[in-house]
């Protein structure tokens, strides 16, 4: 049974552990449904994973503060926008913050020309 | 000497607005013609607040620089600049053709192995500066900009210089291993390490965050130059396997020490956060408790800040250097067997282990102060270095 071991070992290897970056004690997203009144409610929803002593919460210029928070209790913060735009969404909690956004706004991609420098290796020059 | 020929010509001209007068001499005619400049990137600091800060030139360190030729596209010549930003190139080229300087983000140095490339394609970043034409100007810097959405990708490679340079000065290893980083505008993937730094987190893509680059540079530290038994994942301050603790702590301490400043910054649209290693006190949940109990990142990054910092703002009786807290990693955790205590693999039980043997058993009661009674962390010290008096 050589395969599993083989298996096995790549599992343990650099590629297979994902070493992300510090996030804050929550799951974080934004919700968006159409006003009856036209427009569109967008709401923030953090759900905490552990207990913390305040929740905040933003989206754009709106702030909403909650006191003690307890793990898997969610917190939200709605707010009434005229078109369903970009929109960002905030939650800092824990010392911490992550960003949730909706409809994020895809990056006009770069015209570039691909160019090999003497040592072989490729560039996508912008300008 | 047609350079020096036309340098005469261009100091004649005077130049005062600026502008190269024409010099019909010239045009046309083969011959070798010089260029110089510096090659700068725009830059973006980030603030307590969680945001970005206004734009400001920085000098490109060690940036790879071309010059080519705008209508045959041949590369006239090619060089890496110094730290000042600096090149001078002189080329065979053809008076009067117009050509254009490109820097790129990578690096042949062995002392910095450093490519910043786009993911998918791993084509290298490059950006052109204005076109000029030859032997009619000579002075031509080149200005990254952040509108050309090349800018975050020229401070990731500098950044990333400050760890390489850290790795020769404090873990004394002149030629560390390549080092890939990977980053976009509006790719969704994340900020991680995988072998390779990805910095891809669409509206916070961390391009500018420079201590969230060196947290994840912390990860490659401890893959090319020491050990880590983390399973990774997702990780937010809580209580956490202390091997997954460790490893994050570390690379967060990493973040500290490398800019010799304990404040880790993530920005992003709405505002991110920021985080004081040396001034925050997180505990372990257990002080009478074992050595593999649940223990905080932040716990062990606050630790290793106390241990390495000195000076008029040491708040901690260790006066200590970074250094000798980052050494641990290849000179102790990287190959030593390690104690049959705490976590099987490497965590803060096993650094701890460690920088005793490195700095002795002489600042055992101002260790004990930090780690026991500060941070309530029920450490043995009763390492391989001997048991603390």
């Amino acid at each position: 049974m050589k395969l599993p071991l083989i298996v096995g070992l790549v599992a343990l290897g650099w590629g297979a552990r994902v070493q992300a970056k510090p996030t804050a004690p929550a799951t974080v997203r934004l919700d968006e449904r159409a006003s009856a009144t036209g427009g569109f409610d967008v709401t923030l929803v953090a759900v905490a994973t552990r207990a913390v002593p305040s929740v905040e919460l933003a989206i754009g210029d709106r702030h909403a503060t909650f006191g003690a928070t307890a793990v898997g209790q969610p917190r939200t913060l709605t707010v009434h926008l005229a078109s369903n735009a970009e929109v960002h969404g905030v939650a800092r909690l824990g010392g911490r913050a992550t960003l949730a956004t909706l409809h994020p706004r895809l990056a006009k991609p770069q015209a570039f020309t691909v160019r090999v420098l003497p040592n072989g290796r490729g560039v996508a020059e912008v300008r | 000497m047609r350079v020096a020929i036309a340098a005469v010509i261009l100091a004649a001209c005077g130049g005062d607005d600026g502008a190269a007068k024409p010099d019909a001499s010239i045009i046309g005619v083969p011959g070798s013609y010089s260029i110089s400049g510096v090659v700068r990137y725009e830059d973006r600091p980030a603030m307590p607040d969680g945001f970005l800060g206004p734009t400001s030139p920085k000098i490109a360190r060690d940036v790879t620089v071309s010059v080519i030729d705008d209508t045959t596209m041949a590369t006239l010549a090619h060089a890496q600049v110094g730290d000042d930003g600096a090149f001078a190139f002189t080329f065979d080229g053809t008076g009067g053709a117009m050509l254009h300087v490109m820097a790129t983000t990578s690096s042949d140095s062995p002392a910095r192995p450093i490519t910043v490339v786009h993911p998918g394609t791993q084509l290298v970043f490059g950006f052109g500066g204005a076109s000029f034409p030859t032997g009619l100007v000579t002075t031509q810097d080149v200005l990254v900009t952040e509108a050309s959405m090349a800018a975050q990708a020229f401070n990731i490679f500098d950044v990333l210089i400050d760890t390489m340079d850290h790795i020769q000065t404090d873990l004394g290893d002149p030629t560390p291993s390549p080092l890939i980083a990977e980053w976009e505008v509006g790719n969704q993937d994340g900020t991680y390490y995988d072998g390779a730094i990805h910095l891809l987190g669409a509206d916070d893509d961390d391009g500018y965050d420079d201590t969230v680059i060196l947290h994840e540079s912390g990860h490659y530290i401890e893959d090319t130059e020491g050990r880590s038994s983390s399973n990774g994942g997702n990780h937010d301050g809580s209580p956490t396997d202390p091997r997954l603790a460790w490893s994050e702590g570390w690379a967060t301490y990493w973040s500290m020490a490398v800019h010799g400043d304990p404040v880790y910054i993530d920005t992003n649209a709405q505002g991110g956060f920021s985080y004081d290693g040396d001034t925050t006190i997180d505990l372990a949940p257990m002080p009478a408790g074992p050595l593999d109990q649940l223990v905080s990142e932040d716990m062990v990054t606050e630790i290793l800040w106390d241990l390495g910092d000195a000076g008029a703002s040491d708040d901690d009786g260790v006066a200590g250097t970074h250094a000798r807290v980052e050494g641990v990693e290849p000179h102790y955790l990287k190959s030593t067997t390690l104690r049959a205590v705490g976590k099987a693999g490497v965590d803060l039980v096993d650094f701890l282990d460690g920088w005793f043997v490195a700095d002795g058993l002489g600042n055992c009661a101002a260790a004990k102060a930090i780690v026991t009674e500060v941070h309530k962390f029920p450490y043995d010290y009763a390492g391989p270095a001997g048991a603390c008096p």
